[in-house]
């Protein structure tokens, strides 16, 4: 009896340890933060203890510190001296006006007792810019041992920056993200990229966002008590006193924490599939609430049925006001910062395509937690394809972006265009870190480039392989910190795996040639020369010949019709600079197309890839005529002046 | 011949864009897809490849517009003279003769004019910047402060612009009618004379503009009952197209016989009768002096 119920209790005792055991992530950097914002200083007094297990099996002898909004504190920080989205004047005469933003660290104490705070020295790992306060390194009183737990309580008191990308305050808006003193990701050899043990904490940079570890984040919040608060994770207690209220949030599984306070905030809610949706906006933007929370369940629903259910049990979204948009369009886990003007028609779906980008980043950065600072590709491009696959099969492919007045634009053909005609187009490899674009060609590469040459692969290898590459990215790499290689890894793996040898190393060496080169697509329709045949006068000596423009080497597929209808499929490598095709029979080559399925998005110029003997005369006309009437009705009515 | 001009400066201007996309894009088969919708893929390949020369075209339709807006300032003055000497016979060489005269006042009138809804557009359009702090996010508290403001001021600005639309056609007129008073003189007298008949020339422009809205109207609903999608319906569109603006034109000159038969039923008339009641009590003055001047001399004798 005594046995059998010892052997009860250890059951039982061992599902409780599984039950435990049932995080969803690894939780190595645990936050309990005590934050008070102050909103006639615009200043927030803040205090937390940072609990950090070492994972790893090094001895560790210092932490490093991100302290984001020191990069507003001069003009010499690397954020400001690489910025493109707002001009000098501007920014200096905002700072100037309004004061420099700041991280004060008051004290740094170890669970033993020791003060580390004059230990505490600025770095700039990234660049040789010894102005750039953003990150700090501490030093330990005593090494945390393999194992071992590191747990410091940090007290600092921050000035919030006026106006600022992301974080910052307008009037009475403040949105918080990265906004607390928090610890980088120790990579242990064989880590990613890493070859020694070593801390990854990069520099803030304008175009940089994250790369953390998971954990759990307990923040409580205190606020004059007509201010409300909209946070990641969940809303757990609040707690009022006379003049202010205490906003206590629980986050677990998450790399990050944001926060928006106003006192002018209208919240709507909602329930789907028992995750939470939360809308925070200023009453003039609360109408906005439907299109967004139509959209994010068409999202979770996707999700959850491609890669895993959302996780977590709820999503904010906060809607800056018009004085607040300078922290539109941020992804933080669980929270989505979006931000339109508030009459946007239904037609013009910037509104649905900001929500499905920043949701995506759910997945994308969060769950998939990759370095955005070293490899933004990684995430900003593999969100930008979904948020494009997700618009798409909502609201059709040739019509996802824009439906106005006549004008259809798809999504995935906006990001195709906003990177293959840009001018910045080459200005920078794919695979630059976050910090390294210069002349405003971050978006254009990270996000526009890779969506395209992802939508190629897709169009190599069928949406079939493609599925099953990013399926098993996810599976593999969830709740962990992936890295390119790691991706490229799976795609040779599930090509190899579905295609056997098919395409040769011809997938892996354009994605090589996407990655790391910045080589463009185009392949061009050059002559049909259809010449009687002079043995035979019945019959025609056909050729047709195409040309690789671009420097990219890509296998095409080739159509060629002739004039009785049979229609021919070549195959080309596209390895040579030309090919020529030639034909004897008794039809002429009527037309030829280069990938006439459309599966090159990156090729640049569509209208070379095709020929035909006949002229389009149609289309012509139907565009002429409309220029015609467009004149004729401009010209009319000018003679109000006449 | 109005909608014949407007005809032909228009294909003036479309007739190199088709060659230019013949040329270009004809032998391609992705123009195409631009038969049914519009082909987004297709208009951005196209603009970039060849968007410099579309914009020299499109200069060059401004240069053909003007040129257009100076034809029509020269034959307006024709028709505004037919309309006044409806008696004369020889209705083509009245018409030249008034246009050839008038044409440099007209001109006059309507840069002057053209200055006048300037200065009303950019009062309209600075009152929007203002409101809006430049659309600054730091200063700008809520587009809706944009949106008021456009709501309050739009119906002000319609409104104005629209009566000096309406002064400008009724000036036009007067200038026919008095071909040698100095164009400052007719300037000013055409603004009393709106402001005095205002409630009958402006229902009458209303009307006239509420009419050419409902023929917009209508025009759109046809267009969009059914996409251009082959050689036939383009060219059914076309047609159409035409009729549309040969109405358009129609409603242009019949804006300005409606106001050219209420400017003669009002302040012709009131002229006329004006002139005739001081004819009248000049003939009855002359009649008094001359009954005076017989009774003095009955009673010298």
């Amino acid at each position: 009896m005594i046995k059998t119920l010892t052997t009860c209790f250890v059951v039982c005792f061992a599902f409780m340890g599984f039950a435990q055991q049932t995080n969803l992530s690894p939780r190595i950097a645990n936050y309990d933060i005590d934050v008070q914002l102050d909103v006639e200083q615009k200043k927030i007094i803040g205090s937390e203890q940072l609990t950090w297990k070492n994972t790893s099996s090094d001895t560790i002898e210092t932490f490093p510190l991100h302290l984001y909004l020191n990069a507003f504190k001069n003009t010499e920080s690397s954020f400001i001296k690489g910025w493109w989205e707002v001009p000098d004047n501007f920014t200096l005469q905002l700072f100037a006006d309004k004061g420099w933003s700041s991280v004060d660290i008051k004290s740094i104490v170890d669970a033993a007792g020791n003060d580390l705070t004059k230990s505490m020295v600025y770095i700039h790992p990234d660049d040789d810019n010894d102005k750039d306060q953003t990150v700090a390194s501490v030093t330990l009183a005593k090494p945390i041992l393999p194992g071992e737990i590191l747990d410091v309580n940090i007290k600092w008191n921050t000035t919030i920056p006026k106006a600022m990308v992301r974080s910052g305050y307008n009037k009475e808006f403040f949105f918080m993200g990265q906004w607390f003193p928090k610890i980088g990701v120790y990579e242990e050899a064989g880590t990613r990229y890493s070859e020694v043990g070593n801390w990854k904490c990069h520099q803030y940079h304008t175009n940089s966002e994250f790369y953390a570890d998971f954990g759990s984040y307990n923040v409580d919040i205190t606020v004059p008590k007509e201010y409300s608060i909209g946070a990641t994770g969940a809303l757990v207690k609040e707690t009022e006193t006379d003049s202010l209220k205490t906003y206590s949030y629980k986050a677990d599984d998450v790399i990050d924490f944001a926060w928006a306070a106003s006192p002018h905030f209208v919240l709507i809610e909602e329930e789907y599939k028992g995750i939470n949706l939360r809308y925070f906006s200023y009453p003039d933007h609360s109408h906005m609430a439907n299109r967004y929370f139509e959209i994010l369940k068409h999202s979770l629903s996707f999700f959850e049925e491609y890669l895993e259910k959302y996780p977590y049990p709820n999503l904010t979204i906060i809607e800056p006001p018009f004085h607040g948009l300078h922290s539109r369009g941020m992804e933080y886990p669980t929270l989505l910062a979006l931000g339109n003007i508030c009459l946007l028609p239904e037609g013009v779906r910037t509104a649905e395509a900001f929500a499905v980008h920043e949701f995506t980043h759910q997945y994308f950065m969060q769950i998939l937690a990759s370095n955005e600072a070293e490899e933004p590709w990684l995430d900003e491009g593999l969100t930008s394809y979904f948020e494009a696959r997700i618009m798409d099969q909502v609201y059709g492919s040739e019509s996802s972006a824009v439906d106005f007045m006549g004008i259809q634009i798809g999504k995935t053909d906006m990001a195709r265009k906003d990177f293959v005609h840009s001018s910045k187009a080459q200005t920078a490899k794919n695979n630059a870190p976050s910090w390294k674009y210069e002349d405003d060609s971050y978006q254009v590469i990270s996000y526009f480039k890779t969506h395209t040459w992802l939508k190629t692969l897709e169009g190599l290898v069928g949406l079939e392989t493609m599925d099953e590459i990013i399926k098993t990215y996810y599976k593999r790499w969830k709740f962990k910190h992936p890295c390119g290689k790691d991706f490229l890894t799976i795609i040779d793996e599930v090509v190899t795996k579905k295609h056997g040898n098919e395409f040769g190393s011809q997938v892996m060496n354009f994605v090589d040639q996407a990655l790391n080169t910045t080589y463009t697509c185009d392949f061009k329709v050059v002559d049909i020369d259809n010449a009687e045949n002079r043995e035979s006068p019945e019959d025609y000596k056909s050729k047709v010949i195409v040309e690789r423009v671009g420097e990219m080497i890509l296998p095409v597929e080739i159509q060629i019709t002739f004039r009785d209808g049979k229609t021919v499929n070549e195959n080309w490598d596209g390895q040579t600079r030309r090919k020529e095709f030639s034909y004897n029979g008794k039809s002429k080559v009527e037309s030829v197309q280069i990938d006439p399925e459309r599966k090159l998005y990156i090729d640049k110029d569509y209208i070379n890839n095709s020929y035909t003997s006949g002229k389009e005369e149609n289309a012509i006309f139907k565009y002429a005529t409309k220029f015609m009437i467009w004149m004729q009705n401009s010209m009319q009515s000018i003679l109000v002046l006449a | 011949m109005f909608f014949g001009f407007n005809f032909i400066f228009a294909l003036v201007c479309a007739w190199p864009l088709n060659n230019f996309l013949e040329n270009t894009v004809g032998n391609s088969l992705s123009v195409k897809g631009s038969l049914e919708n519009f082909n987004y893929p297709f208009v951005g390949d196209f603009l970039e490849k060849y968007g410099d020369n579309l914009s020299f075209m499109l200069n060059q339709s401004l240069v053909v517009s003007l040129a257009f807006l100076v034809l029509n300032i020269f034959l307006i003055g024709g028709v505004l003279t037919v309309f006044k000497n409806k008696a004369v016979t020889s209705r083509l060489t009245n018409f030249f003769r008034g246009a050839t005269t008038l044409f440099w006042r007209m001109t006059r009138l309507s840069v002057y004019f053209t200055l006048i809804q300037g200065v009303l557009f950019a009062f309209f359009f600075l009152n929007i910047i203002f409101a809006a702090k430049n659309f600054s996010i730091v200063d700008l508290t809520s587009e809706y402060a944009v949106i008021n403001t456009i709501k309050w001021t739009l119906p002000f600005y319609l409104f104005f612009a629209t009566t000096v639309a309406m002064i400008h056609d009724y000036a036009k007129i007067h200038l026919a009618h008095n071909s040698r008073v100095g164009l400052f003189k007719n300037f000013w007298k055409s603004i009393s004379v709106s402001i005095r008949n205002f409630p009958a020339y402006f229902s009458l422009y209303v009307l006239n503009i509420g009419t050419l809205a409902l023929f917009f109207a209508a025009y759109w609903f046809v267009f969009s009952i059914k996409t251009a999608d082959s050689f036939s319906m383009v060219l059914l569109s076309f047609v159409i197209g035409q009729l549309f603006l040969f109405g358009r034109v129609g409603f242009k000159l019949a804006n300005l016989g409606s106001a050219n038969a209420l400017y003669h039923d009002t302040y012709l008339a009131q002229e006329i009768e004006k002139r005739e009641k001081a004819e009248q009590e000049k003939r009855e003055k002359e009649l008094k002096i001359q009954k005076e001047k017989e009774r003095k001399l009955v009673s010298t004798f």
